[in-house]
Order: structure tokens, then sequence, then C-alpha cells
């Protein structure tokens, strides 16, 4: 007489835990992300655009970018190491828009800084920092975070 | 081969337009910032015979070491009582300059010797309105 064999159970454990520990990673890898404050890195980049029209007959000028502290009244603390300038020929009258990077230290302190933007004419740059376009004030214009 | 500049066999006190002497140096009046400033400077061999001057050029109004000016061709020999110039330019900056021109002449001791100066002034036009509605933004690479 012919025995017959009982079919083996198919093990049905498999597909909830794989669901399961991907959601853990899922989440843990969430909750990382969001644990992890915005802004940029030290030793990060940033990208400023500037947007204008001018009028003029022609020239070379230079855009200029400091970031720092905006204080009331228009008076700004210039951090030293954090500037950045693009030299820019401008053939005529039009409107233009530029965009350059700029490039943080590694030791840059992670904290918000307030940016100073504006147009100046090549040559030594030196107090009292005159600009001939602008300059345009952003408060929190970047934020350096804490190296991860 | 290159020529080179004749030499003043006796070098005197310099700074005193004894062998040459800056004639003139023209400029416009005033400028705007961030153009291209021509100047045209004039200097006379006063010497007896044939000597090697050279021009020079700086800019002040408040910065140190002052701006040069740049004068791609910045000397030549000149005949006994010859006057000849030498273009240059800059670019304006924010301020009004006091553009400052030199001679210099070749000596027997293989230098040049600093030996005249004449000043020109050159005012700032006006120039707040050349740039509209500019607007900066900062964006995360």
């Amino acid at each position: 007489m012919a025995q017959t064999k009982a079919p083996e159970k198919k093990a049905d454990w498999l597909v909830p835990t794989a669901i399961v520990v991907g959601g853990v990673g899922i989440a843990a890898g969430l909750y990382l992300y969001l644990k992890k404050p915005m802004g940029i890195d030290p030793g990060g980049s940033f990208n400023v655009t500037f947007k204008f029209n001018y009028l003029g007959d022609g020239g070379t000028y230079i855009l200029q970018v400091h970031l720092g502290r905006l204080y009331i009244g228009g008076i700004f603390d210039h951090v030293k190491g954090l500037s950045w300038s693009k030299s820019v020929v401008l053939p005529g009258p039009d409107s233009y828009e530029f965009s350059f990077k700029c490039d943080l230290p590694m030791a840059t302190t992670p904290e918000s800084y307030d940016g100073e933007a504006g147009i100046r004419v090549e040559g030594a740059w030196d107090p009292p920092y005159n600009y001939i376009g602008g300059p345009v004030y952003k408060e929190g214009a970047v934020q350096v975070r804490e190296s991860t | 081969m290159e020529q080179m500049p004749a030499a003043v066999p006796i070098v005197r006190t310099t700074g005193a337009g004894v062998y040459t002497e800056v004639i003139s140096v023209e400029a416009p009046a005033s400028a705007v910032a961030g153009s291209l400033v021509s100047v045209r400077v004039t200097i006379k061999n006063k010497y007896s015979a044939l000597i090697g001057i050279m021009v020079g050029g700086a800019l002040k109004y408040g910065v140190s070491p002052w701006p040069t000016i740049n004068f791609p061709n910045s000397w030549a020999n000149f005949p006994a009582g010859a006057s000849y110039y030498f273009d240059g330019s800059f670019i304006m900056p924010a301020f009004a300059v006091e553009i400052h021109a030199y001679s210099y002449y070749y000596g027997g001791d293989g230098s040049w010797h600093f030996d005249d100066e004449k000043t020109r002034n050159v005012s700032l036009e006006a120039a707040e309105a050349e740039f509209r509605e500019l607007s900066v933004n900062y964006t995360k690479v």
C-alpha cells in the first residue's frame, strides 16, 4: 500500500519578517535624515546668483559676496575668510545674470550667516567697501551645520 | 635682436628732471567707475645725446600700494631733444584718482633712474544709476 506524504508546510514567516526588517531600516534612515540639521557642511559649497539691469556703456566689474552678521542700521560685520568674487565684463546695456560657486572653508563655524552682495570695480578692495551696485543684504543667507 | 636702451654715462641726482622731462599727461577729466581710462604721457629727452627713457605711472586714491598704470610699450631710445609719447591705461576705481606719471633714464650703471614726475586728476563720474534692480540669491549646491 502506497503511503502518501503530507505536503511540507511552507515557511510563512519569511515575507512578514522581510517587510518588518525593511520597514525598520527605512524608518531608521528617515530618522537619521530628518535628525541631520539643514544647511551646508563646513567645506561644502553654495551658489550665488546675481541678476541686474545694466545701463552703462560697458566695463569690467567685480561681483562680490561676503558672509557675516547684519546688525540694525545696516551695519555688516564681515567674517574674515568668508568672501568670494567673480570678475565679469559687461559689453553694454542689457539684463544680466551670473552665478558662481562659493566653497566654504573646512574651519567654518557652524551657524547661520547673513549675506552681503554687491558690485564693485577692479582694484584694491579695502574698507569702506565702495559698491557701485548694491549692496544687497539677506538675513540667514547661508546656514552652516555641524559636520556629520 | 632686442634693442638695448642707450645709457647716460654719468648718473646724477635723480628726481629733478635732469635728463628728462614729463611734458604732459593726457587723460579724460572724469570717468565712470569700471571703465577703461586711456593715458598718454609725453616725455622729452633733455640730454645732449641718444638715451633710453622709460615711462611709469601710478594712481593715488587712498589705497596702498598705489595701483600702477599699464603701459604696453614702456621705454624707447630718444634722440637728443626729442619728445615721444607712451600710451597706457587703467580701470577707473570707485574713487577720483590722481595720476602720477614718471620718467626714468637709463644710466651707465645699467639701471633705470627716476628723473621727473607730473600729475593729473581724473574725477569720478556718477555711476549710481548704472545698475538697477539688483537681486541676489543663495542656493545650496
